[in-house]
């Protein structure tokens, strides 16, 4: 599982499914049942699908370029370095998540809709960049870097 | 089954007994491989340095737990049980002399006669010349005093034991010596007689129908090397570069015309003539660089040990070989007898000394760079964690690479593997240089001293491309991270009755051998 191309692959799998879990089968539920003053439900869908793929998508480029950089000879003799580097896009990945959040809020802000629901998005976002990036690391990592990412 | 003895004569016996051992390290050798060196300057610096690396060896070899394909000091080497002496050193007391041994003084008195023989034979200096420094270049000495060795006495006696149920040629002996010098122009022919070793009768090894348990062989060291001669020497008596030619021509001559008990010879020698030190008439400063020719005498051994049985009476046999040029290479070793092998040997020789060359390199550096840090601040390392994480336990030594009792291993390898990086360090002659086989300047930073310690080896991870061309021929220039990728990445231990210091050292000879599969030109 750690090894490239494989490990590109299902990251890219496993992120269309979270996508398509959060963007297709779930957006319903989470455009309908927030109170809204003027927007279509339909248009909050749509601007959900975007903001999820815009997550998904930056998080598996992340991933991918940590694993090209892992693979790299050079990366062996430079682990401190690589550990900086998967803290840096890890912690990118958290601003993401925030600022994708924000711009949920930022277009919604006068729809009234319930701060459960901002939570909610929040926590979709979160699973979709840093938590997303930071399993299929921690699973698929090459072998150099595999003991980088947090926890292992 | 065979029976393998090798005895060093002299200060050149003992330096290619150096090589010897080292081969043996690298996994060129026999199985099993009997010891012993013959020489009266017992506190010769040559000598003391090949005892010091025999003891090293067997200690490394009995601590090192080897995983399995993992060739390295596969040769037991025995010497003397019990402390028993491992050099024979001819004369039981210091200071001795050749009138004291013939007891010229008695001579002159009961039989004048002899003595007057003996002022014949001998210089009044030859019979006064204190010789626990070696007979200096007077082969006439060392023939009077090493005619009647102790063969009931260790080390001689190692030689008989464990004889009896041995059939003809089945033990192989194999002296060496030089041609050139005072101890190994003497001992050669004196122990090479007939009747010393191949047939002696007390020892049954002689056999009906002209038969002899022992196959008996030899390497005549030639000169190959020069030093600088000190004028200005009190010296009484010694020997220097300019004697060497017509000391050789005179014991080829005593060669040629002599029956000795010779199966098989090898005359080996070389005309580069480079310096290996100052000069020296013995004792402990008698310290030479190692040369290449003391490797090829080494591998004159070993091609005699791996010979097929002969039955019956052996044909004698001579073997020489030389340079295409004035260059040696990899591909100018004569490793084998046989030619259509040839060449297959020299992959096999060459991969086995850069394999241990990398390994002994890395180790040292890399190796003991990690062993230096804390195990939870390599929390990073995935070739360290994949061996030692899994089971780790602090006060137990076979998961705790760092544990007390695991020290141990570390000391010795540490000092063989320092000695075996400067033996094949010193026969580099650098760029443009004559002898290329590992690039020194890839290991050691600076000019290559005796004293093994003060040398520097360069830091692999500030020198990374280093490692890649620690062979004096094209590779496929990996480097330091592709040693940590394609070696230590690829070399996890998990066999867990192995103590945490010898997978340590195991997880550095894999890496080494899978990082030159990689590396190396092999076809």
């Amino acid at each position: 599982m750690n090894k490239s191309p494989l490990n590109h692959l299902l990251t890219f799998a496993f992120g269309a499914i979270l996508w398509v879990i959060f963007g297709v089968f779930l957006v319903a539920y989470l455009s309908e049942n927030p109170a809204l003053t003027l927007k279509d439900p339909a248009d909050l869908a749509n601007e959900l699908r975007i903001i999820f793929g815009v997550g998904t998508l930056l998080s598996i480029v992340s991933a991918s370029y940590w694993y090209f950089y892992g693979n790299k000879e050079s990366t062996a003799g430079e682990l401190q370095a690589a550990k900086k580097k998967w803290l840096s896009i890890f912690i990118f990945q958290i601003i993401l998540s925030v600022t994708l959040t924000g711009t949920i809020v930022g277009t919604n802000v006068t729809e009234g809709i319930e701060a459960k629901w901002f939570g909610i998005y929040y926590a979709i976002n979160a699973v979709l960049t840093f938590l997303f990036f930071w399993l299929a690391t921690f699973l698929m990592s090459p072998r150099t870097v595999k003991y980088i990412p947090l926890g292992k | 089954m065979f029976k393998n003895v090798l005895i060093g004569i002299g200060g050149t016996g003992s330096r290619v007994i150096e090589s010897v051992v080292h081969l043996c390290a690298a996994g060129y050798g026999p199985d099993k491989l009997h010891i012993f060196i013959i020489d009266p300057d017992s506190g010769n610096g040559n000598l003391t340095r090949t005892k010091t690396l025999i003891q090293q060896y067997s200690d490394l070899r009995q601590k090192f737990q080897r995983v399995k394909g993992n060739n390295c000091f596969k040769t037991e080497i025995v010497i003397p049980p019990d402390g028993a002496p491992f050099i024979w050193s001819i004369f039981d007391e210091k200071k001795y002399t050749l009138s004291k041994f013939i007891n010229h003084d008695n001579l002159k008195k009961n039989d004048p006669n002899l003595a007057d023989l003996a002022n014949v034979l001998f210089t009044k200096k030859e019979l006064e010349t204190k010789l626990d420094e070696g007979f200096r270049g007077h082969p006439s000495i060392g023939a009077v005093v090493m005619s009647d060795p102790p063969m009931d006495e260790y080390p001689f006696k190692m030689l008989w034991d464990d004889t009896a149920s041995l059939h003809a040629n089945d033990l192989r002996v194999f002296l060496v010596g030089s041609i050139f010098g005072g101890t190994g122009a003497a001992g050669f022919p004196t122990l090479g007689s007939e009747q010393l070793i191949k047939f002696n009768e007390q020892k049954q090894a002689k056999l009906a129908g002209g038969k002899s348990k022992v196959l008996l062989g030899g390497a005549l060291v030639l000169p190959y090397f020069s030093f600088s001669v000190d004028e200005t020497s009190n010296e009484p008596m010694f020997v220097t570069p300019n004697d060497f030619p017509i000391a050789t021509k005179a014991a080829l001559q005593y060669y040629n015309d002599k029956q000795l008990g010779f199966d098989q010879y090898y005359f080996i020698g070389d005309s580069l003539a480079q310096k290996v030190g100052e000069f020296s008439a013995g004792s402990s400063t008698q310290e030479n660089f190692p040369h290449y020719i003391e490797m090829v005498a080494s591998l004159a051994a070993f091609d005699f040990f791996r010979q097929e049985t002969i039955e019956g009476i052996p044909d004698k046999k001579y073997f020489i070989s030389c340079r295409d040029d004035k260059n040696l290479d990899w591909n100018q070793l004569p490793l084998t007898r046989d030619s259509n092998l040839l060449q297959d040997e020299r992959k096999e020789f060459r991969k086995l000394i850069v394999d241990f060359s990398v390994f002994a390199y890395s180790y040292l550096t890399y190796g003991k760079e990690i062993l230096n840090k804390a195990h939870k601040d390599l929390k990073n390392e995935a070739w360290y964690r994949d061996t030692f994480e899994k089971n780790f336990k602090e006060e137990n030594y076979l998961f705790n690479p760092r544990h007390e009792d695991n020290k141990a291993i570390y000391e010795v390898a540490d000092d063989y593997l320092s000695k075996f990086l400067f033996w094949i360090s010193a026969m580099d002659d650098g760029e443009g240089g004559n002898v290329n086989m590992i690039n020194k300047d890839m290991i050691f930073s600076g000019d290559l001293g005796l004293n093994v310690k003060n040398n520097n080896l360069k830091d692999p991870s500030a020198f990374k491309a280093n490692i890649g061309q620690i062979v004096w021929e094209k590779t496929n220039k990996k480097d330091f991270n592709a040693f940590i990728r394609e070696g230590l990445e690829e070399s996890v231990i998990s066999d867990e009755t192995l103590g945490a210091g010898s997978k340590y050292l195991n997880v550095f000879y894999h890496a080494a051998e899978k990082f030159n599969n990689k590396n190396l030109s092999l076809n």
